[in-house]
């Protein structure tokens, strides 16, 4: 039989039936409880003071504060390629670190891309495994890992509690408590129809937009300094308004988000229907209420047993409990139950499940979410093509965290609703590191293709153009910015020509007349746009000899390799094969005037 | 045991370089002859590449508009010499311009100066070059002069340079090639000669005669007359003049700078880094750089520079031997740079 009760274990205030143990003496005697009189031990007395909750299931208090501290860390530490003496090495050792971790166990995230793309989505199998583990646990995630959940349950602490205008009275239940599985259909709705809604929701990506547009600006200008923060656009604005709001859901209830509204809640409540453990009350309940009123989720009847969809088996009622009485066990314990009593359970209404799927197909209807097919940005290298990229990319924004130099930024409005929050290069800011390929390795759905170091280094994200304005171009000095940093990153994909020659009276140039131009080379561009940063940051921003960088970035058809699978190696051996230029004689070295003399 | 060591040190004194370099004619004529008319390792190898726009009969048009996509000569100097990286495609297609136009004596020769020219010019490849020029008959420049210096034969170069009574080439070669084979006050002379006429010629060879011989002082007296002599900015005029302005600051930063003669103080320079200004801040004090200071930047990346380039000075006390962050060079250099300005400002 399957005992799970991992609340509290080790004091139990000794029932008059029982025979009395050895009394504990030494050292420990002070730390631990007293069986017989049940008089609070210095450990219980610290947990109490922490708080209730802490008290009733301290296990999961610490699970919860140990993956809240993992998230921070792969967040603000792993996803950062820099750190060490040694760059290569630092980052070898931690691509082996799934930065993305949460990301890929959000079910959600991985259940509904594939949806969406009709692909096989890697991270499916790390939700698989969640969802297997929540069988045992179920619901567990939210409890136990989530972050967004401790960010709330922090939230709650600290100001929810506070507020209490718009408390919702306990155990009024209206027709928002099965919002979640509303909104759940309507997104699975949404993705069967090819578009994905679901990172606006999902608990996972929303916390990491989250970090990302909150915490990172500070990490990065206190640890680093201030200016290397790009600026916040209408897309940073909407995500930390969501965020929020999200936060203060808590002034009505708390975990308001978690219970009635979180897909990705939805997603493991559906689960809990298949679980193999539960919480049971046993007949000794007498009634106290003690566990309805500390249920951080809402998941007790009135009659004390369980909301089975909706206990996260957190335990803090079974530590609460003064007789002892809730048991977390298999599914088919049935030992000493306390009866059900009848009571009317709100249920899941079907209109508002037509409805949910309705507004599913209405959004997708809107074309709202479809890819734009007049703009070209320039996205990460082995993004996928772009209709496909806008039914992967889940709108997390770790690969803004993994880009080392932020040159991928999130989208505004400027490409429209569907282009919210997807990533797309700005060169004038940083150009694309020659020896990171961090974006594919962190990109929970595949939408960036997690390319090695080889082929990202010949992914083409775009082609890099030479304007008018070049200063050497337009004849006005000398400039080779663009071409040392192209051939610092080892692409050399920039040569000059002279431009601009003086002429003697003969008609011949003078040397070192006229000015070197750069002339970018089509088959050995990528499109990083070192080039564009280097020109926008001294000719622009530091010596204000142009309006804008000389040499863009492009995307676009011909301008960049955008494809499901397959090798951009190979694609560029191929270009290489096609372009082999006519050889000429063989023999073209000596004139046959020669070669008679050497005979 | 003095007898010995007066050997060995005789010995050493035979192996200096310009002992060594004088190989009998003979020798070096057979070199030529046995290299000049092989193709370099390479040259299967390199691709033959070139716009198929270009006009393969390669005429005079002097006063036809500057197109390098259609005239061979144009294509050269705008598209190959300015690339390291088409040098050798560079040899391939004159050769193959060379067989396809070997019927005409005129087009073969000027082909022929020209392989010569970017055999010696980009490739530094002295036996052919050499070849190429006996070939289309030039047989007493001061290109092939210098061929046969690097050849060996000093004496061969000496001899077309004694052809030559005044300098009157474009960029003093004469004067230089006479400072190159060891001449240096001849060569001196030559050049200050020149630089009566044209300053900015003369004594810009002048300030690099001397400098070669490690006379700085001297050097930036010549370059200086550069600047203030030359009355034009035409031409080549410009170039001599900011050539001179940019010996004079390397000069000053790198031959002449002596910490010792930097009072105590503090001292502040910029140079431009990967994204910006960078400013330095040295300190000086008992006649050491006691500290040095990036006061402010907006480089993105690679901080790691910025505390090793800092260390690297303080360990060397100076400019010498500070080795690059590798992977920061930009940023590197930009603090090493406004170290030495730096610190320039304040010597005496």
């Amino acid at each position: 039989m399957i005992r799970l009760n991992f609340f509290l274990p080790f004091f139990r205030k000794r029932k008059k039936s029982e025979p009395p143990g050895r009394p504990i003496s030494g050292p420990l005697a002070a730390w631990l409880s007293d069986p017989e009189t049940g008089r609070k031990g210095r450990i219980r007395k610290t947990l109490a003071l922490i708080g209730d909750t802490w008290l009733s299931s301290p296990w999961r208090r610490v699970v919860q504060a140990a993956f809240f501290l993992g998230f921070i860390t792969l967040f603000v530490w792993v996803a950062w390629p820099y750190g060490g003496a040694n760059y290569a090495q630092h980052r070898e050792w931690k691509e082996k670190i799934a930065a993305e971790f949460f990301l890929i166990i959000d079910p959600l995230v991985s259940l509904s891309t594939s949806i969406a793309s009709r692909q096989w989505v890697w991270s499916l199998s790390a939700a698989g495994i969640i969802l297997a583990v929540c069988l045992l646990i179920p619901r567990g995630f939210c409890g136990y890992v989530c972050p967004l959940g401790t960010v709330i349950d922090l939230f709650d602490w600290a100001l929810g509690r506070r507020i209490n205008r718009w408390k919702i009275v306990d155990q009024n239940r209206g027709w928002w408590v099965h919002l979640k599985y509303y909104i759940l259909l309507g997104c699975l709705v949404a993705a069967l129809c090819g578009v994905l809604l679901t990172g606006f929701v999902a608990a996972i990506p929303v916390v990491t937009r989250a970090f990302l547009f909150l915490v990172k600006p500070l990490e990065l200008g206190l640890t680093k300094g201030w200016y290397l923060n790009t600026g916040f656009n209408a897309g940073h604005i909407i995500s930390v308004l969501l965020f929020i709001g999200i936060l203060f859901l808590g002034v009505f209830r708390r975990r308001f988000w978690c219970q009635y509204v979180c897909p990705s809640g939805a997603v493991f409540s559906l689960g809990n229907l298949f679980r193999t453990t539960e919480r049971k009350v046993e007949t000794s309940c007498i009634s106290c209420n003690k566990c309805v009123e500390i249920c951080p989720f809402d998941a007790i009847k009135p009659d004390f047993t369980t909301r089975t969809a909706d206990c996260t088996l957190c335990q803090t009622c079974g530590g609460v409990c003064p007789t002892h009485a809730i048991k977390f066990v298999d599914r088919w314990d049935h030992f000493k139950l306390k009866p059900r009593e009848t009571g009317v359970e709100r249920l899941p209404s079907r209109r508002a499940f037509l409805l949910s799927g309705l507004a599913g197909i209405g959004v997708v209807a809107t074309k709202a979410f479809a890819a734009p097919s007049n703009v070209h940005p320039v996205r990460p290298p082995g993004s996928l093509p772009e209709e496909e990229f806008f039914q992967a990319c889940i709108r997390c924004g770790e690969c803004f965290q993994a880009c080392p130099n932020d040159v991928l930024q999130p989208a505004g409005f400027e490409h429209g609703l569907a282009g919210l929050w997807t990533p797309q290069v700005n060169a004038n800011w940083a150009g694309c590191e020659s020896s990171c390929n961090n974006c594919g390795q962190v990109c929970p759905t595949g939408a960036i293709r997690a390319l090695p170091m080889e082929e990202k280094r010949v992914a083409r994200m775009g082609l890099a153009r030479v304007e008018p304005t070049c200063l050497p171009l337009a004849g006005k000095e000398a400039c080779q910015l663009c071409v040392d940093e192209c051939n610092a990153a080892g692409y050399h994909a920039i040569e000059f020509m002279r431009v601009h020659p003086k002429l003697d009276e003969t008609g011949l140039p003078i040397d070192g007349s006229g000015f070197s131009a750069p002339v970018v080379l089509a088959d050995k561009c990528v499109g990083c746009g070192l080039c564009q940063t280097r020109c926008h940051s001294i000719n622009v921003k530091t010596k204000h000899l142009l309006a804008s960088s000389a040499i863009v970035v492009e995307a676009g058809p011909g301008k960049e390799d955008r494809m499901s699978s397959g090798s951009y190696l190979a694609l560029r051996e191929q270009g290489r094969k096609q372009n082999v230029p006519v050889p000429g004689a063989a023999d073209s070295y000596l004139p046959s005037f020669l070669k008679e003399g050497q005979r | 045991m003095r007898t010995t060591l007066l050997i060995v040190s005789l010995l050493l004194l035979s192996w200096t370089p310009l002992n060594a370099a004088d190989k009998p004619e003979a020798e070096v004529r057979a070199l030529i002859k046995k290299i000049g008319p092989t193709p370099p390792d390479w040259f299967q190898a390199t691709p033959l590449r070139y716009p198929k726009t270009l006009d393969m009969s390669w005429k005079d048009t002097p006063r036809a508009p500057w197109d390098p996509s259609k005239n061979v000569g144009q294509f050269i100097w705008t598209t190959i010499n300015e690339n390291e990286s088409r040098w050798k495609e560079g040899i391939r297609f004159l050769h193959y311009f060379l067989v396809l136009n070997e019927k005409d004596p005129e087009l073969s020769k000027k082909t022929m100066k020209a392989l010569a020219n970017m055999y010696h010019n980009l490739h530094q490849d002295w036996a052919r070059a050499a070849f190429w020029w006996e070939q289309a008959g030039e047989t007493d420049n001061i290109d092939v002069a210098h061929c046969y210096f690097k050849l060996g034969s000093k004496a061969m170069a000496v001899r077309i340079l004694e052809g030559y009574p005044a300098d009157y080439t474009r960029h003093c070669s004469v004067a230089r090639l006479w400072s190159e084979v060891g001449e240096n006050e001849k060569a001196l002379k030559m050049a200050v000669e020149r630089g009566k006429d044209d300053p900015h010629v003369g004594f810009l060879a002048a300030g690099d005669i001397c400098r070669a011989m490690a006379r700085s002082l001297e050097a930036l007296g010549h370059y200086q007359k550069v600047l203030d002599r030359t009355t034009t900015d035409k031409g080549d005029a410009k170039q001599a003049k900011e050539r001179a302005k940019a010996s004079i600051e390397a000069v000053k930063l790198v031959d002449t700078l002596d910490v010792k003669r930097v009072p105590d103080g503090t001292y502040r320079d910029t140079s431009v880094g990967y994204s910006g200004q960078v400013f330095v801040e040295v300190e000086v004090a008992g006649g050491r750089i006691s500290d040095v200071k990036v006061t402010r930047h907006t480089e993105k990346q690679w901080y790691s520079s910025i505390t090793d380039t800092r260390r690297q000075i303080l360990l060397k006390q100076g400019a010498k031997g500070v080795d690059a962050t590798s992977g920061a060079t930009i940023t590197s250099e930009a603090i090493l740079n406004a170290t030495l300005k730096a610190l320039a400002k304040g010597q005496k």
